[in-house]
Formats: structure tokens, sequence, C-alpha cells
């Protein structure tokens, strides 16, 4: 099977590495902005590598199949190789005889001296134990002492790839069954649904009502933002039923929808403007300058003779384009005041004033001087959404990942046999040998100092066993 | 090699006066070059702690020339001398990030300014782990040059300390950068003992004179081809020194100002370069090798004095504008931190020539000090085993956070693009590596690959795919 092979798992880590990598090199329509994809490339170049899907590598039909083929491959290779690998786990091969142990990489031969098998096999299994390597008993019976440490290394390979797995499993529910939306919300607005932003289509519901209480930031001293804020509230049937006031990096979740504050800005549409005005009345004489607060949508009678001002329409930031009226920016850098004046008779007025340049207004018919005295923008608020079912199973793989890759790298299977049996001269010792499943240079250090120290301690118990023989 | 042998015993006897003389000039130099430089790059002023860096920077750069200078010497005060400069040097450093951490009130982890200064911090303190726990001596002669051209970048990026902005306010981001921060000098330990062992294995200065002419081909080249206009004048984006930024002319369209006669130099070093590498190809795979050897050799050395020039011109243009620019009829000054690039590339390509120029005929020395060949090996692997999990754990705290700030765990942005390029390259060396039994050579240029995609997920990313990453 050429689709469960290492070679085929490598090509695949390849092919997805150009890939990403040509996704890097040419401008990804997600990333780009409007029409810059035709500012940079040629025509020709547009239509060949839109032709070759080359604008939207991430999201092409064959960049999947390449990551699903990956997921096959890693599959397929674990179920081919894990059954060994589980027997390998489950049932270790534990005697030993003394050819057994000729075939280990790591070999020492310790004398017996003046010990029996028996002794010399009691003596070495304590000291073993008591350096931390305690020999099974059961095996010990049968004549053997078997050691091994790290058993669970064997399986690393297979969490580390089923990790991945699930990862990729993550991944699919969310592609499948999560969504990414925006909403912009003015302090006091409700919403019901949110514009999805990964496909276009029509605006998705989200089954409760979003409601928005306030919007604000936080500024460092220095002018710059420190913190962006919104006051959420959820509503369903009208009742309230979660409320949060979410920063950047603090989202509120509500029935596994997230909301993220994600910008923040200029409506470009006043909340409340504060005039000062004043006009003669009839007898002529100045009438005492009134101030009045005006908000979009809501008149205000300035006497009782029929004088009422509403605001007809406002440009943050006002420049003439040709002869068209147009707006730089949301910002109420050069606001433009259209004031609907209603004068005693029932005579219209319209009044344009600009605070920041009062030579520009056409000339007032209407009697009435208007200061500005203040101005509060309505500003709004940029939310992200997204649901992604999928995601625990993300963080669940990428636990596994951490234990997995740190098992896979750092733990060794360490295997330890020792027999009585003869060495190289034909007298009796204790055959020690050892297999660990990596960092053999290490493996081979520690097994000297075993080794040396099972030789100690079956030379240093000889005097007492000669002491013994005569009591 | 019988004359390269006797030449070397020759120049070893007669030598030591001329040697101490030679040092005694380059000090010299050194100083000349630490007081100018500050003036030539135009140095408004130093912010605390950024003198301790620049003597740190100093530091550095003395102990990689100690450590050359100890191939020609061979005295172990020498060698003694260049730990030593390179740990007091490590201290500055330490105060220097450590001055910046109280000034700015969070951990120096949020511009591409304060991790090349953390990064560089990483590479000497795990040079030192390296060569006190695992006796690999002259691993020196490798990092320093990296951490002194990363302070030297520094020097012209931009370092204002900035009050941190709402998305950057999060233990996870500090997690993520610190993680980069050690895998990135983890993975540039294991290039540095990569190179170790291709001295050990013998690989010839042929070969390596071949990847140093290439580099710095490589190198001129991209920068004849973005920075050089149809007339040889050299383009540099105009400074707006008041505002401390490039003059756009649209978005992603810098003003640019030609400079004239510094172009023709780049143009040399190229074709220098370039004809070094063809001669050298023509030597190493010809009918008979070693025949153009002395060519490829003067060619090379010619190449080394037109990057030195090129370099010093380069400074003195940028020290000496401002310059007219015809297209908008008025003058601009030019400043290097608008092109950190530009300065990265020209002091790499002139360490990495030095060093070939240092090392080439001294390849059997610098060989006799190293460890096993086996022991190498098992050290490349063994950084790659530590930077690679680290690696792993970067990418998902940098999901994780992405998640809580965006709502988006992964977005296909070039650095997380670039990432995962840097995570499949290590998993497919881990792969050979464990299950196929590769050793040796191909391990260690697996690792040098490896190392030359880190450092494009670091640097290239940032300056030629602006994205997400837009902070760094």
């Amino acid at each position: 099977m050429f689709l469960s092979s290492l070679e085929c798992g490598l090509v695949l880590l390849g092919s997805i590495g150009t890939a990403v990598l040509i996704g890097t090199m040419i401008l990804q329509r997600p990333l780009a902005r409007e029409g810059q994809i035709e500012q940079i490339y040629a025509p020709q170049t547009i239509r060949l590598l839109n032709a070759l899907g080359l604008f939207d590598v991430f999201h092409a039909w064959w960049f999947i199949l390449l990551l699903g083929l990956l997921g096959a491959n890693i599959t397929l290779a674990s179920l081919e190789r894990f059954p060994h690998a589980w027997r390998f786990f489950t049932r270790p091969h534990m005697t030993a005889d003394e050819w057994f142990v000729h075939q280990l990489p790591f070999r020492k031969e310790i004398p017996l001296g003046f010990h029996t098998s028996e002794e010399a096999l009691s003596i070495a299994s304590r000291k073993l134990s008591d350096l931390g390597y305690p020999p099974k008993p059961k095996v010990l019976e049968s004549g053997t002492l078997y050691v091994e440490k790290h058993r669970t290394a064997r399986l690393a390979p297979y969490v580390v790839h089923a990790s991945l797995l699930i990862i990729f499993a993550g991944a699919i529910v969310d592609g499948l069954w999560g969504f990414k939306g925006l909403v912009s919300l003015t302090p006091g607005a409700r919403t019901q649904s949110v514009e999805p932003v990964t496909v276009p289509g029509a605006p998705r519901p989200l089954g409760f009502t979003l409601r928005c209480d306030g919007v604000g930031m936080e500024k460092y001293p220095d002018g710059s933002p420190k913190q962006y804020w919104s006051q959420l509230v959820v509503e369903e049937n009208g009742r309230e039923v979660a409320r949060k006031k979410i920063h950047v990096n603090d989202p509120l979740t509500y029935k596994g929808v997230r909301f993220f504050q994600a910008s923040y800005g200029s409506a470009g549409a006043p909340r409340k403007l504060v005039f000062e005005a004043s006009w003669p009345d009839k007898g002529g004489n100045q009438h005492p300058p009134q101030t009045f607060t005006l908000r979009p949508g809501e008149p205000v009678s300035l006497d009782a003779e029929g004088r009422r001002v509403e605001l007809a329409a406002f440009i943050p930031d006002f420049v003439l384009e040709g002869n068209q009226i147009a707006s730089r920016s949301d910002e109420p850098r050069n606001p433009a005041i259209q004031l609907a004046v209603t004068l005693p008779g029932g005579k219209q007025a319209p009044v344009w004033i600009f605070p920041k340049a009062p030579d520009m207004a056409a000339p007032n018919d209407s009697g009435i001087n208007f200061q500005l005295r203040d101005l509060e923008m309505e500003y709004v608020t940029g939310l992200q959404v997204a649901h992604e079912p999928g995601q625990n199973l993300i963080w669940c793989g990428c636990l596994l990942l951490t234990a997995g890759l740190m098992m896979a790298l750092y733990m060794s299977h360490v295997r330890m046999w020792g027999v009585i049996g003869h060495d190289g001269k034909g007298r009796p010792a204790l055959l020690l040998g050892g297999q660990p499943s990596k960092y053999r240079e290490s493996f081979e250090r520690r097994f000297d100092e075993l080794a040396g120290e099972l030789e100690t301690a079956l030379r240093a118990a000889q005097p007492e066993i000669k002491e013994a023989i005569p009591a | 090699m019988a004359k390269v042998l006797t030449t070397h015993v020759n120049g070893h006897r007669t030598s030591s006066v001329g040697t101490w003389i030679l040092l005694t000039v380059s000090v010299a130099v050194l100083v000349v070059m630490a007081i100018s430089v500050p003036h030539l790059i135009g140095r408004s002023g130093w912010a605390t702690g950024e003198k301790l860096l620049y003597l740190a920077l100093l530091g550095y750069l003395g102990a990689s020339v100690l450590y050359v200078f100890y191939l020609a010497v061979r005295q172990s005060n020498i060698v003694a001398g260049a730990e030593a400069l390179t740990r007091g040097s490590l201290l500055l450093h330490t105060a220097a990030i450590a001055t910046r951490w109280v000034t700015s009130g969070h951990a120096p982890l949020s511009s591409i300014y304060e991790m090349v200064l953390v990064f560089s911090w990483a590479v000497v303190v795990l040079q030192e782990v390296a060569e006190w726990k695992l006796e690999i001596p002259f691993l020196g002669a490798i990092t320093l040059p990296i951490a002194t051209l990363s302070l030297t970048l520094l020097q012209v990026l931009p370092g204002e300390i900035r009050p941190l902005v709402p998305a950057l306010q999060s233990t996870w981001l500090q997690i993520h950068v610190t993680l980069a921060m050690l895998s990135y000098a983890g993975f540039t330990i294991s290039f540095a003992l990569a190179l170790l062992f291709l001295i050990k294995d013998g690989v010839s200065p042929r070969t390596f004179l071949s990847w140093t002419s290439g580099l710095v081909a490589a190198i001129y080249g991209a920068i004849v081809v973005s920075s050089v206009d149809a007339n040889l004048a050299f383009l540099l984006p105009a400074w707006d020194a008041e505002a401390q930024e490039k003059v756009m002319l649209a978005p992603k369209e810098p003003l640019m100002v030609p400079i004239p006669v510094l172009g023709w130099l780049f143009v040399i070093v190229l074709g220098l370069a370039a004809a070094t590498l063809v001669v050298n190809l023509l030597d190493s795979y010809g009918e008979k090798v070693g025949r153009w050897e002395n060519e490829a050799r003067w060619l090379f050395l010619a190449s080394v004095f037109a990057q030195a020039a090129a370099f010093a011109l380069l400074l003195w243009k940028v020290h000496s504008g401002p310059y007219f620019v015809p297209q908008v009829g008025q003058t601009y000054g030019v400043h290097l931190a608008a092109s950190p690039f530009l300065l990265a590339g020209t002091v790499c390509a002139l360490f990495a020539s030095l060093a070939w120029e240092a090392l080439s005929r001294k390849s059997d020395v610098v060989a006799s000090f190293l460890p096993q060949k086996d022991t190498l090996d098992g050290l490349i692997y063994r950084t790659v085993a530590i930077s690679f999990p680290l690696l792993t754990f970067m990418i998902i705290a940098g999901a994780y956070w992405a998640n809580r700030t965006w709502g988006a765990y992964w977005s296909w942005d070039p650095k997380e693009d670039w990432a995962l390029i840097t995570w499949l390259t290590y998993a497919g060396y881990l792969h050979m590596r464990l299950t196929r039994g590769w050793r040796g050579r191909r391990s260690a240029y697996f690792a040098i690959i490896g190392f030359a995609i880190v450092m494009f997920t670091f640097f290239g990313v940032t300056y030629l795919l602006p994205g997400l990453h837009a902070y760094a």
C-alpha cells in the first residue's frame, strides 16, 4: 500500500509545504483589499492564476484533497503498524536465555564469585530495586532478571498521529457546521442576525437577540488606544438572559456563539448637538440666548411663537469634490450641519453651520444665530462573531499532541535482561544485556553504571557469605 | 594539501609578531568603528539601556574576532578572553533587556525590535549552556556573529517604547512569543552545530566557498534587483525624520530616493560573487580539480573588499543626504531604519565571507578541537528534539491567543503559513531521523536548510509578506 508508506507521507508533507509556500507568495483573495489583485497582477496572469485556483490556495479543492490524503496516510500507516506495537505493549518478551542476551546491543558479564545462581539473582534483584529498576517478580521466578521502563514510549508515535487526526476532525467540524460573522452595533441597537464573512450570503440568524448598551475606549496618557469595550446583553423572548462587558481578548459566549470586540469607531453620525441660539423677537429686541440640545430625529421647539429646529443633515468631514458634497471620513474633523428651521407662520428656512470653517456657510435666512457648543458623536462597535463547534476537539488534540511529542522525543523504552550463564572463559556469570528504543549514548552510560553497581554488590556480599558459612 | 600545510606551518612560525600587529590594528579599527558608526547611521540619541546594548554589540563583535584570531595564534588565553568577553557582554545585554522591561512596564515581547533583542539573548544564553554542559568549544564562533548581526540590526530598527495595543495585552501572547524566541534560538544552535559537524566531517573549503559565494551572490542579487534602477542609481526609501517613518506616495508605495554611484558597487559585488561561484564550480567539477583554485580565491577576496567598500559607502551615503528626487522635485533624506533588510543582508554577507576567509585554511585546525562526529551528530538531533516541541507549543499558544482575540485559531496568514512550513520541514527531518536512520551530512544539511526557513519565518515574512502579524 503506497498510501500508508512513509514515503507517501513525506511526499504529502512536501506538497503541502509547497502549496502553503505558494499561498504566501501570491496575494490571496481573502487577505487582499478590493481591487488590489487587479492592481498588482497583469490580466493574463490573473486569468492563469484564477484557472489554477492559486488566488485562494487554502480553500481550493486540491489543497483540501492534499490535507485529506495526509489524514488518510496517517490513519492507514497507524492502523498498519499499530497492532504490532500494541502486541509489543501488551505482551512484551520478558524471559530470556543466554543466546537471547548475546544478541542484545549492550552486554556485560558479571562474575558470580562464590555465589550460587539463586543468591546472585536475589542480590542483583535487590540492588536493582534499590537503584530504581525493580525487576518483574514473576519473571524472576523463572530465572530471568527483567527490568523495563517507559513502555508507553512505544505508543508515543500513535498518540502524536492520533492527536493530529483529532485536530483535523475539529477543523472539519468547524468547516461544516461553524460560521464566522460580523456585526456593527451602536448603543441601544439590537440584532438577531450577523453578516457572514467567509462565504457570501444572506445574514445568518442567531436564534436570539443581541443588544448593545454602550461602547467605549480607554486611552493611554499619550492618546494611543489602551482598551476597547462593549456592553452586550443577550435577550431571549424579550427577557435578558446574559450580560457582559467585553474587551479585546475577552469575548462573550452564549450558546456556543462568541462575540469578540473587533473594531471601534465613529459611526459618522452625531448622538447629540448642543447649540446656543439667539434671535430678535417681535419688538426687534434681542431674545436672550437660549441653549438647547438637538438629537437626530427629535425636533426642538425654541419659543412659543412657533420657532422649531430639526437636524436635516450632518456631514462629519466636509469636502467639496467638484460640486458634490462628500465626507472624507467618519471622524468629525470638519463637520457641516444642516438645520431645518421652521419660523413663525410655518415658513421653512434651511441653515448651514460650519463650526470649523464659518466662512463656508451660505447666508442664514432664518434670522436665528446658531453657535455649536458641544458635539457628541455616535460610536459604533464592530463585533466579530464565531461559532466553532469543533474547537474543543482541536484543543484536546493540541493537549494530546503536546503529551505525545514529549513521550515520542524524550521517553525511551528501556529494557534489560539478566540470566545466569557463563562468561568467555566458561566461568559462571550473570549475563546482563540491555536495549533502549532511543538515545543509545545515554543508555550506554546508565547501563555501564548499573552493571558496575551490580558487580560491586556481588563482590561486596562475598565476605558476609564466607563469614556465614563457618557459623 | 601538502602545500597548504607547509604554508600554514611556516606562517605559524614567522607570523607571531605580525599577528599581534594585526590584532592591535583590528582593535584600533574596532574602536574607531565603535565611535563613528552611531554618527554614520544618524543616531539621534540614546534611550535608557541602549548604550548598554551598544556595548554588548561591541563585546560580541570583539569576541567573534578573538575566536578567529585564536586560529592564527592558538594561545588558549585568547579563547578564555573570548569567553569572558561573551559573558560580560551577555550581562550587559541582560541589563539592557531588564532596563527596557522596567521602563516600559511590560515584557519586551511586543515588537520586532524587542523580539530580535530577546532572540539574540536566547542564542547567546543557549550557546553558553551548550559550551558548559556539553563541552562543545568554538560554538561561539558561529553564534556570536549571529548575535552581533542581530544587535547591529537593533541599532537601526525603530526601538522606541510604545504602550501595548489592546490585542497584545494577553498572557498567551507572551507565552507564544517566548516559545517562538526559544525555539528559534534552539534551531540556531542546531545550525551552528551542523556547521561544526560539516567542518569536522572534512567538507572541503572548496564546497564551503561555493555555498558562501552563492549566499553572497543571492543576497546582492536580491538587493540589486530590488534597489538598483536602470541608471545604476541606488534606491532608498525617503525618510521623514520628524515622523520617524518612510514617506509614502500611496499605501505600500514609498517614495524612493535615487543615490548615484552606490548602485555600481553593489553590481560589482554581485558580479565578483557570481564569478567566484562559477569559477569555483568549474574548479570543483571540472576535469582537474584544484586547477582554478587560486583564481576562485582571488575573485572571492576581491568581492570581500568590494563588499566592505559597498558597506562603508552605503553608511556614508546614507549619512550625507539629503538627495534630490526628480520625481517630486524636492530633496529628501534617507535612513537605514527604512530598510533593515539591506543592512542585515550586507552585514550577513560580509560575516559569511570573512568567516570563510578565516576558516578556509584552518578547517583542519578547527576540526581537531571539535568533539567526535557522532557526538556532534547526536547533538544536532537533540537540539532539534528540544526546539521542535517548543515550535509546536508556540504554534498552539498562538492559535489559542488568536482564538481568544479574533475568534479564529487559524487564518492562513503568511506568518502562520511559514510557521507551518517550518513545522513540516522539521517533522520531515524527525521522521527521516527516527524511522529511516538519517545520520551525518544529510542530517546536517537538513538542519542548515531548516534554519534558513526559520530565519525567513522570523524576518522575511515580517518585511516581505505583511499580514495579521502586523505588530511583529
